[in-house]
């Protein structure tokens, strides 16, 4: 939980700003890739 | 059966991910860390394919671990380490082939290989098996073992990692801190990203399966390239992230091929697991075999042929059937022609002479759309049997 709440402020060396955009970028990313995910969608190199 | 995939639109890979966060990786300084990362990379195959196929899966690990210590340990190395090669050779041509093996009735071990990526797992054990037959390092305890084998997060496809890169993974991993967790979270994202939303489009959009002639193959063809790209370098991404995040080191696979200005800086940027297996364990025994052979007098005739047997082996891995061999011939043509080309231009210009002409733009621009297209039109050779 500890680990949790700590991923939420900022990092050491890195501007608030640039901390929350990059976790803003992360949550758009992965809503997007839940929306559209397809199933029986794979990888082309599994095929091999 | 055939039904079973590793597919990341379903919970199993991202569980699996799961366990592995809340299991592998605080134990930084735990004796039981490679035990229990073993156990999740086999439950999660067991998530995948059942209890009993899951003990085959692990039957066969233990097989796998008991042919390296005897190719490691025993004075006849010669005779396991044939036999070793032997077995994985003949199970990737089961794979591969399955129509060949009608008689052996092997219905269920074949889906059961394609589901665990074999051709991966079998490059990895020649891996493993050299490095015991040349006795770089000590063999594996199972359970390191399995985990070098089939790693959940590179189990699908790839990257392959050498053995001596697995072996020289500090024990202990550096504990995971909040800067890690965000650039693996985000290379995550990204890949998913990649999958699920820009390969996606392009697929719906513009692929067909060479299904249409006429100019728009021509298009499809570039729109196909880059759809692998985004396909490939997504799950590569994805395993990466997951690998900084549990503490398990992930080889990068891509590095921005588009801009690779001929085949060879091509091959240092695309499938860079794959090409870095092909170097140490095709090109450069066959170079090296053959420069002994003629004292070092024909270098670039050496290069050619490794280059061939190369890229001819690495062709039928992808599948033994002629339409791979073409491709092979295909990147080993592209090879052995930058390699000649260089060696012309050198002579010609000079080496100061190459630099400035290898520094105009236009001259880029062009060798590195001639490079595209060469790949782009390599990849067709996955769409028509011959």
């Amino acid at each position: 939980m500890n680990m949790l709440r700590r991923l939420l402020f900022p990092v050491e060396g890195m501007s608030s700003w640039g901390f929350y955009l990059r976790l803003l970028l992360i949550a758009l990313q992965l809503l997007l890739a839940y929306c559209l995910a397809e199933q029986n969608n794979p990888f082309f190199y599994q095929a091999f | 059966m055939s039904d079973y995939l590793i597919d990341l639109a379903k919970w199993p890979f991202w569980m699996a991910l799961a366990a592995a966060i809340v299991l592998v990786a605080p134990r930084t300084r735990d004796q039981h860390r490679s035990w229990v990362y073993a156990l999740l990379n086999l439950g999660f195959i067991v998530l995948l394919v059942g209890w009993r196929l899951g003990a085959c899966v692990l039957a066969g690990a233990v097989v796998a671990w008991l042919l390296a210590r005897a190719v490691r340990y025993s004075p006849r190395r010669g005779i396991w380490v044939a036999l070793a090669m032997g077995l994985t050779i003949g199970v990737f041509v089961l794979h591969k082939r399955p129509n060949w093996f009608t008689a052996l009735r092997t219905e269920e071990i074949n889906p059961l290989l394609r589901v665990v990526a074999y051709s991966y797992i079998a490059l990895r054990l020649i891996e493993l098996y050299r490095a015991m037959y040349e006795q770089r390092c000590d063999a594996p305890e199972l359970a390191a073992a399995i985990n070098y084998l089939m790693p959940f997060q590179m189990l699908a496809a790839g990257p392959i990692q050498s053995y001596d890169d697995f072996v020289s993974q500090p024990g202990e991993p550096r504990p995971l801190t909040a800067e890690v967790t965000l650039s693996a979270a985000q290379r995550i994202a990204h890949g998913v990203f990649k999958k699920f939303v820009l390969a996606f489009a392009i697929k719906k959009l513009f692929l067909t399966d060479f299904t249409v002639h006429g100019v728009y193959w021509i298009l499809e063809a570039q729109m196909f390239f880059i759809w692998l790209y985004l396909d490939f370098s997504a799950y590569s991404d994805i395993a990466v992230g997951i690998g900084r995040l549990i503490g398990v080191h992930t080889p990068e696979n891509f590095n921005r091929p588009y801009f690779a200005r001929n085949m060879i800086a091509f091959w240092e940027r695309w499938h860079i697991s794959l090409s870095l297996w092909i170097r140490r364990n095709l090109f450069f025994p066959v170079q090296i075999a053959l420069l002994r052979r003629t004292d070092g007098k024909r270098p670039m005739l050496c290069a050619s042929v490794g280059f061939v047997v190369a890229f001819l082996l690495c062709g039928l891995w992808h599948g033994i059937a002629w339409n791979f061999v073409v491709w092979g011939a295909m990147h080993a043509s592209g090879l052995i022609i930058v390699n000649y080309y260089r060696g012309f231009l050198t002579a010609r210009l000079g080496s100061k002479g190459v630099k400035t002409y290898l520094a105009n733009p236009y001259i880029k621009a062009a060798a590195m759309a001639l490079t595209f297209e060469w790949v782009a039109i390599s990849h067709l050779t996955f769409f028509y049997r011959f």
